[in-house]
């Protein structure tokens, strides 16, 4: 009888602790959404894993063999385009091999996103918190493993709701959805099959990066840049979005290289590229208003040049840094 | 009311009025008391009267000014006149949502099909393109239809891909420009994956000889 006095008690505290009722293999999970975002991008850039993508858009499916190994401080990775023509990217920390054996080219370029922010490399920043509330639903299982899966919904109309499948043991991003109005899901990139914890290979990236023999050379170089002293400048910038780098760059087209300004916008989730050419490279662009799976692409004359914005988010925000970017000089 | 028994003292008014309360009371059958409404206006009226004393001694509401009736079935009229006509009738069980997206679905799915195939006819005759690559229409989201827009020199050849959207080679090379703009961005990340827009279309004989 005298047990039953602790009953009120144990209830109490079973309930406000209910952590310690959950299983022992969910112990190392991250209770709050900002260890759950930095836990899925340090399971991508540190861990070693390879398997196969699919990517898919407006009913189109494409799939590429990933690998990713991480020696010491040293990323390294391996992409193989296994649908359509063939493409190999290798790329060690910020330097990218692209190589297309198919035309005998490759590209290589230094991606430094040359910003103030050092934090403007990640792809899921803490700041995206700010922009997106994380939910978690349920668990489900994707490519033989168990995910936890989180919908990031955005606070406002301005950009999509991305749903992760984060793998419980961890913490690698298993899927991602682009989800548009409508609940539709616009793209969406999964693992069809990964390992995690293979060992590492690094000499097949390095290898892939050297052995160009009979291949054409393309250099990209970037050069950065300031927006005000291009003469331009974002009179009303749209909430969320910073200025994550802006760079002078080739862009190689049908007609040949040619020089143009790219501004890049992030909210700490997803980007947003501002173009912008003279119009005399490019006689014969038209307004454009597109959309591929969630990319949106919006190009408007503003005077005597061709503006062109480009992102994963509704035509509303385009629009919208279309219309905040005004020529100073 | 009583059925009353027409005698041969009655007059054909009397007659008539009593044929008609026979009808109202559903002691008479159709005919020919409908023939008689049909063709009487004294009848209908009649008919009319009879209805009203039924309905004002079950219920004091329905002992309106008859203006009333006629004012609601005039304003009625109008607003049936000045409502749009629908050609093709909906489903009336169907939400209208759903009923404007199948109305929409149907006329957008004819001209994808019959583009996709205009598409493959134009593509299969077009000549070896130049140097300058093919020109591609592109649809807008709002509207399936589809613009032209010129790439080059060369006379436009259209690149239709699907009835949905077409790959654009100009668009490609910015499209690899803003996905490479994050920095080293491992693929098992949202937005890391290179999307390889290029091989969402199949590369038919007018893709552009990209040098990546």
């Amino acid at each position: 009888m005298h047990r039953w006095r602790w009953l009120p008690v144990v209830t109490l505290v079973s309930l406000l602790l209910p952590a310690a009722a959950v299983p022992a293999a969910d112990a190392t999970e991250p209770a709050d959404a900002r260890s759950w975002l930095a836990r899925v991008h340090t399971a991508a850039s540190q861990r070693n894993y390879q398997g196969t993508m699919v990517f898919s858009a407006g009913g189109m499916l494409s799939s590429s063999r990933v690998a990713h190994f991480c020696v010491g401080e040293q990323s390294f990775e391996r992409l193989e385009a296994l649908d359509g023509r063939q493409q190999r990217v290798y790329r060690v920390n910020d330097a990218v091999h692209t190589v297309l054996p198919q035309q005998r080219v490759a590209v290589v370029e230094k991606r430094t996103s040359i910003s103030s922010l050092p934090s403007a490399t990640q792809a899921i920043e803490p700041r995206a918190l700010e922009q997106y509330e994380l939910l978690r639903e349920g668990v489900e299982r994707v490519a033989g493993r168990e995910a936890q899966v989180f919908l990031l919904q955005p606070r406002d109309a301005l950009r999509y709701a991305q749903r992760l499948w984060a793998d419980k043991a961890t913490g690698l991003m298993l899927r991602a959805d682009v989800i548009g109005a409508d609940r539709a899901v616009l793209e969406s990139a999964a693992f069809s099959e990964v390992e995690v914890g293979i060992k590492p290979q690094p000499d097949s990236v390095t290898q892939g990066m050297r052995n160009l023999d009979g291949y054409r050379i393309v250099r990209l170089q970037q050069v950065p840049t300031q927006l005000d002293a291009e003469g331009w400048a974002l009179d009303s910038p749209v909430a969320g979005f910073r200025l994550a780098s802006c760079v002078k760059r080739p862009l190689e087209t049908a007609s040949g290289d040619a020089q143009v300004l790219q501004a890049v916008f992030s909210d700490g989730l997803t980007h947003i590229s501002m173009f912008i050419e003279p119009q005399a490279a490019r006689r014969n662009f038209t307004d454009l208003n597109a959309q591929i799976g969630a990319l949106g692409t919006l190009r408007q004359r503003r005077g005597d040049y061709w503006i062109t914005v480009m992102g994963d988010v509704p035509t509303a925000t385009l629009k919208a840094f279309a219309d905040a970017l005004q020529r100073r000089r | 009311m009583n059925a009353s028994r027409p005698s041969s003292a009655s007059t054909p008014a009397e007659e008539r009025r009593a044929m008609l309360s026979a009808l109202a009371d559903g002691e008479a059958a159709a005919e020919p008391g409908c023939t008689l409404w049909r063709d009487d206006a004294q009848a209908r009226a009649t008919w009319h009267a009879y209805h009203l004393i039924g309905d004002v001694m079950r219920s004091d509401d329905l002992a309106a000014r008859p203006a009333r009736d006629a004012a609601f079935l005039a304003s009625l009229r109008e607003r049936l006149a000045s409502e749009p006509v629908v050609l093709a009738p909906a489903a009336a069980a169907v939400p209208r949502r759903q009923a404007w997206l199948r109305r929409a679905a149907v006329p957008a799915a004819m001209a994808a099909g019959f583009v996709a195939v205009a598409g493959v006819l134009v593509v299969a005759r077009a000549p070896a393109p130049g140097a300058d690559g093919p020109v591609v229409a592109v649809g807008t989201p709002s509207n399936p239809a589809l613009q032209l827009t010129g790439a080059g020199a060369a006379p436009p050849q259209p690149l239709v891909i699907s009835g949905r959207f077409v790959r654009d080679p100009q668009l490609d090379a910015y499209l690899r420009a803003h996905r490479d703009a994050m920095g080293g961005v491992p693929a098992a990340l949202p937005g890391g994956m290179p999307r390889n827009i290029e091989t969402l279309a199949p590369a038919g004989p007018a893709a552009a000889p990209a040098t990546r």
